[in-house]
């Protein structure tokens, strides 16, 4: 499935949710999360997470912290109070889009 | 864990693709090594040669793509400082800080006309410079010094991406002036007796590049890495 176009406009959401899920997680770490929860079918590229990821660092709903990890600097990013309020409005507007494209989508399940 | 040859071919090929900062080179690094090695668990004879060409390449995008993230990095921390130089800014002109700003405004009227009118463009040009350099020295020394700590610790990068916005936001700063300068020469405001409004405002002006000198001292000292640390 090429969902990569699709997932870009959701994927600051996804992070999000994901984060506040796990604690604290880095790039890589996000990438195979993504493909293990949808069995293979999301595909998160790297050129589309790292802007994400530094975007949201930007706007203060991230932070960031560094280990060193097997000789090499891992960074991890934790979500911010801002982050943690941001997730809820984020998700509910997904459900919220993901419920009217359905009604678009399979007309008589909207009706229902 | 990978070995030696594998982490050099890992750092060539970040290299290839010009990524020379230490935020982005150390994420993408531990990313591509720690991808390599669970493709190594999965199958142990995976080369990093074809590796690097097949998944990274496919996955970051090649050049382009490295080049976009970069950008937008850039464009992100030059967000952040420009949002803390500015809060820290406005600082200074809202309560008890006025009074410190009003006090700073006086000092530099009182000092402009105490050399004369004719000289007053002189004094505000050599306080300003003087306001300006300091920062921008202070920030040339930086990044000497941080090169000068990459190249002693054997690190593929020479600069960060946090050092290189300060820079460029000083150099900015400085050109803006130079600018404004060569603007007043060409007007000949530089040879003129001052009127008293024009002292005032030159004074004023004198006053907002003192404090943001001030305060973009107190950010390089805060977020400025002269040394390589963790990121």
């Amino acid at each position: 499935m090429s969902s990569s176009k699709l997932l870009k406009g959701s994927l600051a959401t996804i992070v999000l949710k994901l984060l506040e899920e796990h604690d604290k997680m880095y790039g890589y770490e996000i990438t195979q999360k993504v493909k293990a929860i949808t069995a293979g079918e999301f595909k998160i590229t790297e050129g589309a997470l790292y802007p994400t990821l530094h975007k949201l660092e930007a706007e203060g709903l991230l932070t960031t912290e560094t280990q060193k990890v097997d000789n090499r600097v891992r960074k991890y990013y934790t979500l911010t109070k801002e982050g943690n309020a941001e997730v809820k409005s984020k998700v509910a507007e997904l459900e919220e889009f993901l419920v009217n494209l359905q009604k678009i989508l399979n007309p008589k399940l909207g009706m229902t | 864990m990978i070995n030696r040859q594998e982490e050099h071919e890992i750092s060539s090929y970040l290299k290839e693709l010009k990524i020379n900062k230490q935020e982005i080179f150390e994420e993408f690094f531990d990313h591509i090594a720690t991808s390599y090695e669970n493709a190594l668990a999965r199958n142990p004879t995976t080369e990093i040669k074809s590796f690097l060409r097949e998944e990274v390449q496919s996955g970051f995008g090649g050049e382009i793509e490295m080049k976009k993230i970069i950008c937008s990095r850039r464009n992100e921390i030059n967000k952040i400082y420009q949002d803390k130089l500015l809060h820290q800014f406005l600082s200074f002109f809202k309560g008890p800080m006025l009074l410190l700003t009003s006090a700073i405004f006086v000092l530099v009227y009182v000092s402009l006309i105490s050399f004369g009118r004719v000289h007053a463009y002189d004094v505000a040009l050599l306080t300003i410079v003087t306001a300006m350099i300091i920062p921008l020295a202070t920030i040339m020394y930086g990044l000497l010094s941080f090169k000068a700590n990459c190249r002693n610790q054997n690190k593929s990068y020479r600069s960060s991406v946090k050092n290189h916005t300060l820079f460029y936001q000083s150099f900015l700063l400085t050109s803006f002036f130079y600018v404004l300068h060569i603007l007043n020469i060409t007007l000949g405001l530089d040879k003129v007796t001052l009127p008293i409004w024009s002292i005032i405002l030159i004074g004023a002006f004198v006053t907002v590049y003192l404090i943001f000198s001030f305060v973009y001292l107190r950010l390089i000292k805060k977020e400025f890495d002269f040394k390589l640390s963790l990121i």
